[in-house]
């Protein structure tokens, strides 16, 4: 994992220098700081260097989060020029991030919320407070020792700190991406599920993804899966690179279906030739041999219906292609039908490839997000020419669109290529979107 | 269920300086000055300004104190401005706030994104630039022989300027004209454009002890000498002490029901300056900037006739004769006068006509800008009634824009309002327009003609 070297370098650096941090330029100048204390000020997490040396920060920050309690308020934000700084208070829990990058406030205290959400989902709400209620200093890094990484590798999702990757845009507008498979091939997949789970006792989702893209959700009669907790399966998949090789039971808890209780999670690749990631999530923490039966049935009837192909060809291929539609003068999209927390995106092409010009790309976005989601004056439609780029985000009553064009391209040709656009989709929706996640 | 909605308003308004203070028994030192409308118990006060300590404190190794701008929490909005090293002024605002009842259980939902950031925080900017403007800087303010005698006479002065401004501030009043920092600017014709600027200097040379004029028509600005930071706040000052009080007086005397061209001698005066009648006060000092970015002090004397206001800037150092002003005054009345109406004439003729009908929005309202010269002209003003969305759209639009480089943005709000900014080499133009037919086509090609238009029309883009 780049990042945890990274940070094992910074935490090896502030060890020989024992440097404060605040002379540490290199520290400071971080484009993004996490930092998760507890209410008594104890440290918990920080994305870039050692919690231990930056005990007098979490100090402050703490004491700034108490003053303002103590005047029946709450501190939200802090803003100086070119830099933010956003508080979430939670249950005994404080949460703080700052950023350099023109992303919102409200964007930053969803991902905030999401980390929270990531801590409980490996310790439960219960034993958070129950940590505390017992003593109010308690050290919770004694509980979450080895999850760190989890967060780690949300962080670097989240903004492209050196990735480029379309997953900032599912983050961005709270969505999951969906893999392109012809709805044939995932209504053969979803059968060889139900067929093979259907008489599993407590099995309440089964998930297949890939590539960070849910290829399938198979789920117990009126349950739903809360796109938050999915996104904590798709994380807790995609930094795992152990569940490649073997078989994995995993204790996890979803905030939103259950904040207190564990669910058990089997984690398997379905097999060397199809590297889709099979997630069977079950009440009962006895389940494993069921689960792993169901697994090799799945896995055989998934070949035998050729669905491995389908899944493969998705895995080399790059994306939605633009030039295949025929819309070169477009450069990028992401497009999200409304009530569903799904999106799809094009391939990223030149000049976005490079991390340096896919940064302006993803600020254009937060900042076409942000402006049309303001929650005091929303906006239906925002149209932006500049030396480099368009760019244009238009919400309607069914979907939203945010796409970037040539800086070259006329008015009257973009209506005409997000028309041509949004037919494709829509002759095209059945394969891109899942409309219902069946039941086993 | 019941609904109370408590509007925006001022919770305090404070300055202070931390190294007044140099032990834990002096940290009331530190305060300059507190308002809060309200009798606040000292603790209360340094509470205020403790935590407002505590996060400069905290930011400052990020990205320097002095880019510290704002707190936001639950229940307000603190902004913070160091105009100058070590001082900061702070304004807090609690929030508007809608207060439900339901069954016995009050919810409180505060009204965030109402207040727009960039608006109060230019207002705080702009506060301590009307202080320097009559009263010069806070360094300059502390006068006096020890150190608790200059932090006494500062403290004084601050409290004698801000406690009038800030018990006569209206709050919701703001919006994204607050932004702009630029004047209203009505551009002549060229002959009459030559005509104004020969007389100008013509007086000058006639009269050597006048250093700078500006002047005014109506509450536009045709002509300036001094430096756009101080014409911002001569603009204030004038729009809303002088010439309300101007006006007044002219309904009162019935001038403006009569012939303007018969009557200038009768009608024609001086606003500051010194004569009988009692309009006039007494030439007010002002602190301009000089072009080495200095402050010097001026008298400013100002002359008012057929709408047209001229102001004439003296050195205070200098004395002036006992006959100036009956001299300067016989000079120019007639000039001035004649100068004025053929201005008014050609302003009925060219001004940009402002809908009669305020609801009527699907005329374009506009308002381009030149930033270089902090000037504006159009439509869009401060009678056109804008909705608190639309005006803090503008205003978001206004936060990020570097107008140096070319940049258009078009976007329509759900209520069906289309607001275009176009900007490029320190030019920018605002159009509002409201419309649920129109397409981003026919909105473009409105804002294209308007464009032409303007730019045909006159010399503003030339200056």
């Amino acid at each position: 994992m780049e990042n945890n070297e990274n940070k094992c370098e910074n935490g090896q650096k502030e060890q020989d220098h024992q440097i404060d941090y605040r002379r540490d330029r290199e520290w400071l100048e971080k484009p993004k700081h996490i930092f998760i204390l507890s209410e008594a000020g104890k440290p918990i997490y920080t994305f870039h260097g050692s919690e231990d040396k930056l005990a007098s920060l979490f100090g402050v920050m703490q004491a700034l989060v108490s003053f303002v309690q103590q005047n029946d308020d709450g501190i939200t934000a802090i803003f100086a020029e070119g830099y933010k700084i956003v508080f979430l208070v939670r249950n005994s829990l404080i949460l703080v991030a700052t950023s350099r990058t023109n992303c919102s406030t409200h964007q930053m205290q969803t991902q905030l919320s999401y980390l929270y959400n990531q801590i409980l989902s490996t310790l439960t709400y219960s034993r958070v407070n129950r940590s505390f209620e017992k003593r109010k200093n308690f050290d919770l890094r004694i509980l979450l020792s080895g999850s760190e990484r989890i967060i780690d590798n949300f962080l670097v999702h989240d903004n492209s700190v050196r990735k480029v990757t379309n997953d900032v845009f599912s983050n961005l507008t709270n969505s999951i991406s969906i893999m392109k498979i012809p709805i044939t091939d995932r209504n053969n997949i979803v059968s060889s599920i139900q067929s093979s789970c259907s008489k599993i006792k407590d099995l309440i989702f089964a998930i297949l993804l890939a590539k960070n893209q849910l290829i399938s959700l198979v789920r117990l009669k009126n349950q739903t899966l809360h796109p938050v907790d999915l996104k904590l399966i798709f994380n807790l998949i995609d930094c795992s690179e152990s569940f490649k090789s073997t078989e994995s039971w995993v204790p996890i808890c979803l905030p939103k279906f259950d904040m207190n209780g564990f669910m058990y999670a089997y984690i398997t690749y379905l097999s060397e030739d199809c590297e889709a990631c099979l997630i069977l999530m079950s009440s009962d923490c006895e389940a494993f041999s069921v689960l792993k039966e169901a697994k090799s049935k799945i896995t055989d009837k998934l070949r035998r219906n050729n669905c491995f192909n389908a899944i493969n060809q998705e895995i080399f291929s790059n994306g939605y292609n633009l030039d295949a539609l025929n819309i070169p003068e477009m450069v990028h999209f992401v497009y999200k039908p409304k009530g569903i927390y799904q999106i799809i995106c094009s391939e990223i092409k030149p000049p976005y490839t490079s991390v340096s010009e896919f940064k302006k790309l993803e600020g254009i976005y937060f900042d076409l997000y942000r402006k049309i989601h303001k929650p005091h004056a929303p906006l239906k439609l925002i149209y932006e020419v500049r030396e480099s780029e368009a760019a244009l985000a238009w919400v309607t009553t069914t979907h939203e669109l945010y796409a970037v064009f040539q800086p070259t391209v006329e008015k009257n040709d973009v209506i005409m290529l997000v028309d041509k656009l949004f037919k494709a989709i829509a002759k095209d929706n059945d394969n891109l979107f899942i409309k219902n996640h069946p039941y086993f | 269920m019941s609904t109370n909605r408590k509007e925006l308003s001022l919770k305090s308004f404070f300055i202070f300086n931390s190294t007044f203070s140099v032990s834990e028994d002096d940290t009331e030192n530190k305060r300059l000055f507190y308002f809060s409308g309200v009798e606040t118990p000292e603790f209360k006060q340094l509470n205020d300004l403790g935590l407002v300590e505590a996060i400069i404190n905290f930011v400052g190794p990020f990205v320097g104190e002095e880019k510290c701008q704002a707190l936001h929490t639950q229940k307000t909005k603190q902004f913070f401005y160091t105009p100058e090293k070590d001082y900061w002024m702070v304004l807090i605002l609690n929030l508007p706030n809608e207060v439900t009842s339901k069954d016995g259980a009050q919810v409180s939902d505060y009204k965030v994104e109402e207040v727009n950031d960039e608006v109060y925080r230019h207002f705080l900017k702009q506060s301590y630039r009307m202080f320097r403007f009559f009263q010069g800087t806070f360094e300059c303010n502390l006068k006096g022989k020890s150190k608790d005698d200059q932090r006494t006479n500062l403290s004084n002065v601050l409290k004698e300027y801000f406690s009038s401004y800030l018990e006569s501030l209206k709050l919701p009043s703001f919006n994204f004209l607050t932004i702009l920092q630029s004047v209203q600017y009505f551009p002549l014709q060229k002959d009459l454009f030559l005509r104004l600027h020969n007389f100008i200097k013509m007086v000058k040379s006639t009269f050597t002890s006048i250093d700078f004029c500006t002047y005014f028509f109506n509450d536009h600005l045709v002509w300036s000498e001094i430096a756009s930071e101080d014409l911002l706040c001569l603009n204030e000052y004038l729009t809303t002490t002088l010439f309300p009080k101007a006006i007044k007086a002219e309904i009162s005397s019935g001038a403006v029901d009569r012939n303007y061209l018969v009557d200038c001698d009768r009608y024609g005066g001086y606003l500051a300056g010194k004569s009988s009648s009692e309009n006039t006060i007494d030439p007010p000092v002002l602190y301009l900037h000089e072009k080495n970015g200095g402050l010097k002090m001026f008298s400013m004397i100002v002359y008012r006739t057929m709408n047209g206001t001229f102001c004439l800037f003296v050195d205070v150092k200098k004395d002036l004769p006992n006959d100036f002003y009956t001299e300067l005054q016989s000079y120019m009345a007639q000039q001035l006068a004649k100068i004025s109406s053929d201005i008014g004439s050609f302003y009925l003729k060219s001004s940009p006509k402002t809908p009669t009908s305020n609801s009527d929005l699907e005329t374009p309202r506009y308002l381009f800008i030149n930033d270089l010269t902090q000037q504006h002209r159009g439509t869009l003003n401060k009678q056109s009634e804008i909705p608190l969305n639309i005006s803090n759209t503008i205003a978001e639009l206004f936060d990020d824009s570097n107008s140096d480089k070319y940049h258009e943005v078009m976007v329509k709000s759900t209520n069906d309002y289309w607001v275009v900014k176009k900007s490029s080499n320190h030019r920018q133009l605002v159009v509002v327009i409201h419309s649920n037919k129109a397409t981003l086509i026919d909105i473009s090609n409105d804002v294209n003609r308007l464009f032409t238009q303007e730019v045909k029309n006159n010399v503003f883009f030339e200056q």
